[in-house]
């Protein structure tokens, strides 16, 4: 039987009136576990909740296997965290930074080890306050790793970094996870990066469980009913298909593409008959594609029936 | 637990080095220092050559009595060092609380394995060193000088426990303002605002020296030094010293209280 990592039941919290999380329930074993959700859904309040640094309303949670309310301390200690936009002390230096760190977890983790495995073995000596914000993520990393977390949570580890510092920390997740077998609980809503990196997700909105599942066990779910139509025409296009029985909806995903909903089990036959009548109206089309849809997509959908 | 400790002290002092205000605190040192010392030594007088008084030659008496001049005018500022640093307190509580709390480096100090016990101490214990290790140096500088009374009480480490505690009363409110207003802005306000009250009241002779020395137990000592001990007798300062520790405490255990409930 899977351990499980994270265990919460029944979570509450609002602030001011506001209900951050409504009864929030979720569990997770090992491996790179994603928590997907729009800003405000309330990723935040619950890695805060699983940190003890704010306290729920109502129910419980547990962190490998310690009670959040009781045994915040020896979560912390097992655990590395990288909070979105990590606030350093920014005078200091990275690697004098981290050597405070790992005493303050009592490890016996080399500073200038944990730098090279982020790639920042070369700033070690300069002011944190002189880093990009992509070294500043990376040193956040070092600085989760500074323990020796059997889990690191990330929240939104990516936001604000430009596509090469996004791929440098994704890969560098990837390798601690299978390198040194740590497992983490990504809350982003970056979807193309969980895809790349989870083994599982779920999907929070309005402090609610929304789904919850593996990345492709979801995207098979929720974009089997898909069909992408490359054109240059899209709202002529929507407005032709639509008027095709079978077809459940359209949806335009840029300048030159439409996705289209049609009924699962008349798929085969909606994707002729649109061909069909994008042909005989002259409508400028490039191809029809039925391929597996993206956590995107899935993500859309997953919002939209909920 | 220990290793814990010296970190957090360790990223703590790290934090209050880089404080501007740290700088502040050097410079005014400097200017008292040296002010008062070109002020001390500018002292002159116009003496006939050669003229006797009493026997003895004039020249000498009055040499001798500017350099115990000098050397008073030269230490005398510093023994109101206490003042100062309780003007300079709520800026040190505010930016040792406050402004963790505004940047966000004090949620990822919470997300260590550090009890907030232990940061709120380390954070307290720090900025009272630091003030109190400056005032006592301060002190002790004016006894080597020969400040005249001063000299006469010969504990010393009585005199640095009441500087002590007038650093932690000052501090602890300070925290618990800050504590309070989450706002550097309104602590800074709320800080000098208290330290303009208590100042008030320690020079409001109308009250007693006991009840004046609870909320600035300083003025004990100055009443000593300026009035002797007949003024202010040592059984007299047990009530104050007593009151001062129930304040420190009850302000404190607030801090405690609401630190452990924050939610950062």
């Amino acid at each position: 039987m899977k351990l499980s990592v994270i265990e919460v039941h029944d979570l509450h919290k609002s602030f001011n009136g506001v209900q951050a999380l409504n009864g929030f329930n979720l569990e997770i074993g090992d491996g790179v576990f994603g928590l997907i959700g729009p800003n405000g859904a309330g990723k935040t309040t619950l890695l805060r909740i699983l940190l003890g640094l704010i306290t729920p309303d109502s129910g419980n949670a547990r962190v490998l296997g310690y009670d959040i309310l009781d045994q915040s301390l020896e979560i912390r200690q097992n655990i590395g965290i990288l909070h979105e936009r990590t606030a350093f002390p920014e005078q200091t230096t990275p690697i004098h930074y981290l050597r405070n760190t790992v005493r303050l977890y009592g490890s016996d983790k080399d500073p200038e080890q944990l730098l090279a495995s982020v790639n920042l073995t070369k700033q070690k000596n300069q002011k944190i306050e002189g880093l990009s914000a992509g070294m500043k993520q990376r040193l956040g990393l070092a600085q989760s790793l500074a323990g020796n977390p059997r889990l690191i949570i990330l929240d939104e580890p990516t936001s604000n970094l430009d596509v090469a510092s996004r791929d440098e920390v994704v890969d560098i997740i990837f390798n601690l996870y299978t390198t040194e077998g740590i497992s983490f609980f990504v809350a982003s809503h970056i979807l193309s990066e969980l895809e790349r990196i989870c083994h599982d997700v779920s999907f929070i909105n309005e402090g609610v469980l929304l789904e919850q599942g593996s990345v492709r066990d979801i995207i098979a779910t929720y974009t089997s009913n898909l069909l992408k139509i490359s054109t240059t025409e899209p709202t002529l296009v929507s407005e032709y298909v639509t008027r095709i029985p079978g077809i459940v909806g359209t949806r335009t995903t840029g300048a030159s593409q439409v996705v289209v909903r049609v009924e699962p089990s008349r798929k085969a036959e909606s994707k002729k008959q649109i061909q069909e009548v994008l042909r005989n109206y002259n409508v400028p089309f490039y191809g029809i594609s039925e391929d597996v849809g993206s956590l995107e997509d899935a993500f859309r959908e997953i919002m939209r029936v909920r | 637990m220990r290793k814990n400790l010296r970190a957090i002290i360790a990223i703590e002092f790290e934090n209050m080095a880089y404080f501007p205000i740290l700088e502040g605190i050097v410079c005014l040192l400097v200017f008292f220092c040296v002010g008062t010392l070109l002020g001390g030594f500018m002292e002159s007088v116009f003496i006939v050559p050669r003229s006797v008084y009493n026997g003895t030659g004039i020249e000498a008496n009055i040499l001798e009595a500017i350099r115990k001049d000098n050397t008073q005018a030269a230490a005398g500022p510093l023994i109101s060092l206490p003042y100062v640093l309780s003007l300079i307190a709520p800026l040190l509580s505010t930016l040792s609380l406050t402004r963790p709390i505004e940047d966000g480096t004090l949620r990822t100090y919470l997300s260590f394995p550090v009890s907030r016990s232990t940061i709120l101490f380390v954070k307290f214990l720090l900025v009272n060193l630091l003030l109190w290790g400056i005032s006592m140096g301060g002190w002790i500088i004016q006894i080597v000088l020969g400040i005249p009374n001063f000299q006469q009480y010969p504990t010393l480490l009585f005199w640095s426990l009441v500087l002590l505690l007038n650093c932690m009363l000052i501090t602890s409110t300070c925290f618990l303002v800050s504590m309070l207003s989450k706002r550097t802005e309104t602590s800074l306000l709320f800080g000098l605002g208290m330290w303009y009250l208590l100042t008030m009241m320690s020079t409001n002779y109308n009250l007693s020296i006991q009840v004046r020395g609870v909320f600035y137990p300083v003025v004990m000592i100055w009443a000593s030094i300026y009035y002797g001990t007949s003024y202010v007798s040592a059984n007299q300062f047990i009530l104050p010293i007593i009151g001062t520790i129930v304040l420190i405490a009850l302000a404190y255990s607030a801090c405690h209280l609401i630190f452990q409930g924050m939610e950062v």
